[in-house]
């Protein structure tokens, strides 16, 4: 079976998007009033919505477990709504609302994943439950006893058909799978009227669980109508009810009283709703990938405005260009500003990767009973979309690093004299083409000189120790295979070290650097390039081709001179720099392109380092620096394997020429492998 | 001439000294030959990549691709761009010829399902070879 209601599909991304937001929101409401002294009404108004919201619209797919739990928490929310002075346990229930907010978290991954079945939340909503009964002990009133509505009014129009459908028990809010229902209806009958007849009251749930939902229609085909309706989900009995021959008069009023009575609660939810809608209203959600398309073209439109602009055929005119210059330029300040706003339109806030940082040290507090503060400068800094999602794991490992072996427990802290609060700073900001995030904590710092002590026994120290700096003793421990923590703890020590961090902060272009004092603190410094999709490359011509290569990977460039060249009896040619030998890769062979330059010492080196492994590729000439934007090859291309055999990619360059990018990496592993094997 | 609902609308072209024909619903362009950028390490009937507005498209030279004879290319060559899978592939030919409307009794399938035509369209002028342009592009 489907995990969602059929035809509800095209809903689910919405459906995701939606409730994503709302479990961060959530989170920023518990993370905000956790450490007040009591909930503000407003904020429990708000989880209360929230969790409504998620409990509509989870139903409106058919995720009724996701629905229950929502539904649980709810109920405890209205407790408090209703009756503020409700006491209760603070600990408990945020404890209980976090477990929620997370299996719900978890469960919107779950729906995505076609592997992972949907998880029986049923113990953990028994015990919301079970809590919520604690707090309603004291002495809740019980619910009113509802008014009843008449289904069969005097003076109806007797071809009206009367239609009565029965949910099952399980169904917790028939009043939304009857919404949905009314949609299909709609296809095969026209629907005059329901009762209840207000859907979106509060009470219409109690309603159609005990009497069942009654649906006035006029319809041609009575068995289309009925199938559809014993087709809905949830719907246990889907049956004809015909007019009473005789009509009770009285029920008539209490129906006009709940009308009235209905009517000022449905204003005020609309209140609220047009409140939130005019929120949002500033805000839309747009897909990646349309975005990478509009930059795309707007970067045509400006290779085509220069190409316009500066045509040849505009010089071999006679006439006067004056106008037409003016007219140029005014096009190109516009297609300048469209191209700034297109760039910006990716940017958000850090705020976004910082704030699932509370939660981590929350839960870490909670555990490690540290008490750590974390605080945020510069969250406003704004990042391209794909920085914001690249730095959330590196930030969640030295938030943790920091709370876990930065931060001393409290009782060594007080033993130090250290009064302040233990604090873990995370700040942003801007600076020249990259955005600088620090993470700084007050803790204990590092000693460098145990640093030095511990690389040595562990062997991977590459000069005698006396040699390092502070500064490169304390970037040993981003070094493969070094863990300053003996001990492993739920938090960090698992293996998944500072290395990698630093290596995946490389990937993008970024660079980490560690800064310590000992016991005054620890500062981690990410610095990462502020648009991810351009790259840095040096480009140099082979035979025919104009290749580039990655500055990232470029050690040094250089031209050789022939009695530093050395060739050994395969005929592999091996340079000698300062004491040491690497591989001489000529690009034209290694690519099979025909070349005119034959001499070494014509040619440009290009020394290339990646994972410690260097070798010297062998290029015609040089042509220059350049910011490209790299573009996977087509699959036509990608069938050939070209990225295993040493080109990542095309771009095309503002002239609208084409270059290709090497994959200095693949290179590498290409030749090292040859020669190993 | 609109073409009647069972009509099959194709274009015409001549490489190596054949007649082929494509059709023309995969057509997205058809342009003159731009300098094309030689990428390595690629089977010799792989020309290059073109910049097509801003997409980077392979090009193939249809007449090495069927192994007909070499073709001089002049400036009355075109390159053909299709859409495989929504992706842009470019093919060179000597000459386009004309768009014309078939019905479809005029197109006798080919036995081999993986030859690279797909069919010989009987038309006044002749035959025409319809080309299978989804197995050209195939390595």
């Amino acid at each position: 079976m489907a995990k969602f209601d059929e035809g509800m599909e095209s809903m689910l991304d919405t459906y995701i998007f939606e409730e994503n937001q709302l479990l961060e929101q959530l989170d920023e409401i518990l993370m905000r009033t956790e450490k007040a002294e009591s909930i503000p009404s407003d904020d429990i108004a708000e989880i209360f919505r929230i969790m409504h919201t998620i409990k509509g619209s989870s139903s409106m797919m058919g995720l009724s477990n996701m629905q229950q739990l929502a539904h649980s928490v709810e109920d405890l929310f209205s407790i408090l709504r209703d009756k503020p002075e409700t006491p209760y346990d603070k600990k408990t229930l945020f404890n209980l609302v976090f477990d929620a907010s997370d299996s719900l978290k978890n469960e919107v991954d779950v729906i995505q994943d076609d592997s992972a079945e949907l998880t029986d939340f049923t113990q953990q909503i028994a015990r919301i439950r079970a809590y919520a009964d604690v707090m309603k002990s004291d002495g809740a009133a019980a619910a009113k006893p509802l008014p009843k509505e008449t289904v069969f009014e005097v003076g109806e129009d007797e071809s009206l058909l009367t239609l009565h459908i029965i949910y099952d028990q399980s169904c917790l809010m028939p009043s939304v799978r009857a919404l949905v229902l009314l949609r299909s209806l709609g296809k095969v009958c026209e629907v005059t009227k329901t009762v209840p007849l207000d859907l979106d009251a509060d009470t219409a749930n109690d309603v159609i669980a005990a009497d069942g939902l009654y649906i006035k229609l006029i319809a041609d085909d009575r068995e289309a109508v009925l199938k559809t309706a014993q087709k809905a989900l949830n719907v246990a009995k889907a049956e004809w009810v015909e007019r009473p021959k005789e009509e009770v008069e009285a029920p008539k009023a209490p129906a006009a009283e709940k009308e009235t009575a209905a009517k000022p609660a449905k204003e005020k939810k609309d209140e609220g709703k047009a409140h939130t809608a005019g929120e949002k209203s500033s805000i839309i959600s747009v897909k990646l990938s349309k975005l990478d398309a509009l930059l795309d073209l707007v970067g045509e439109i400006v290779i085509t405005e220069s190409a316009v602009i500066s045509s040849p055929d505009l010089k071999a005119m006679e006439a006067s260009l004056d106008r037409f210059n003016t007219s140029a330029r005014n096009l190109k300040k516009l297609t300048d500003e469209l191209q700034d706003i297109v760039m910006s339109i990716r940017m958000v806030p850090v705020s976004t990767a910082f704030s699932k940082m509370s939660r981590v040290v929350r839960d870490m507090n909670n555990k490690l009973g540290k008490g750590v503060e974390l605080v945020f400068k510069g969250e406003e800094t704004e990042v391209d979309k794909s920085v914001v999602d690249i730095l959330g794991d590196p930030l969640m490992h030295l938030v943790r690093n920091a709370v876990d072996h930065g931060i001393e427990a409290p009782e060594v802290r007080r033993a130090k004299g250290k009064n302040e609060a233990p604090t873990v700073t995370l700040s942003a900001k801007n600076t020249s083409g990259e955005v600088v995030i620090t993470v700084e904590d007050n803790g204990a710092g590092m000693d460098h000189n145990a640093i030095l002590a511990k690389a040595e026994r562990k062997g991977i120290l590459r000069k005698p120790a006396n040699e390092y700096t502070k500064q490169e003793a304390l970037g040993l421990i981003m070094k493969a295979g070094f863990s300053t923590n003996e001990n492993v703890t739920e938090y960090s020590g698992r293996g998944v070290g500072m290395d990698v961090v630093k290596q995946n902060l490389e990937k993008v272009g970024g660079k980490l650097v560690v800064e310590s004092d000992l016991n005054i603190g620890s500062r981690f410094i990410i610095k990462i390039p502020l648009s991810l999709s351009i790259t840095d490359v040096m480009q140099v011509r082979v035979g025919r081709c104009d290749i580039s290569v990655p500055i990232a990977s470029i050690k040094k460039l250089f031209r050789l001179d022939m009695k530093n060249l050395v060739r050994d009896e395969d005929d592999n040619m091996l340079v000698v720099i300062r004491g040491k030998c690497y591989p001489v890769i000529p690009l034209s062979r290694y690519f099979s392109i025909p070349t005119q330059c034959k001499a070494f010492d014509e040619g440009i080196m290009l020394l290339c380092e990646v994972d410690h492994k260097r070798v010297c590729l062998f290029a015609d000439s040089l042509i220059g620096e350049q910011q490209i934007v790299v573009k996977p090859f087509s699959p036509l291309l990608a069938q050939y394997n070209l990225s295993e055999r040493g080109l990542s990619g095309c771009s095309i360059l503002a002239d609208g020429s084409i270059t290709l990018i090497a994959d200095v990496k693949a290179i590498i592993e290409n030749i090292f492998g040859k020669q190993g094997g | 001439m609109a073409g009647e609902a069972e009509n099959i609308r194709l274009l015409t072209f001549v490489t190596g000294g054949e007649k082929y024909a494509a059709d023309i619903s995969a057509i997205t362009d058809i342009i003159e030959i731009p300098p094309i950028t030689f990428v390595p390490m690629l089977p010799g009937f792989i020309e290059g990549v073109i910049n097509l507005r801003g997409k980077v498209v392979p090009v193939i030279d249809l007449a090495r691709r069927l192994n007909v004879s070499e073709e001089e290319y002049d400036r009355h060559s075109c390159i053909i761009v299709f859409s495989i899978q929504s992706t842009a592939v470019g093919f060179i030919v000597r000459r386009v010829g004309d768009v014309i409307d078939v019905i479809p009794a005029q197109i006798s399938p080919t036995p081999d399902l993986k030859s690279t035509v797909r069919a010989v369209v009987t038309t006044e002028e002749g035959y025409y070879k319809l080309i299978r342009q989804e197995e050209l592009v195939e390595a």
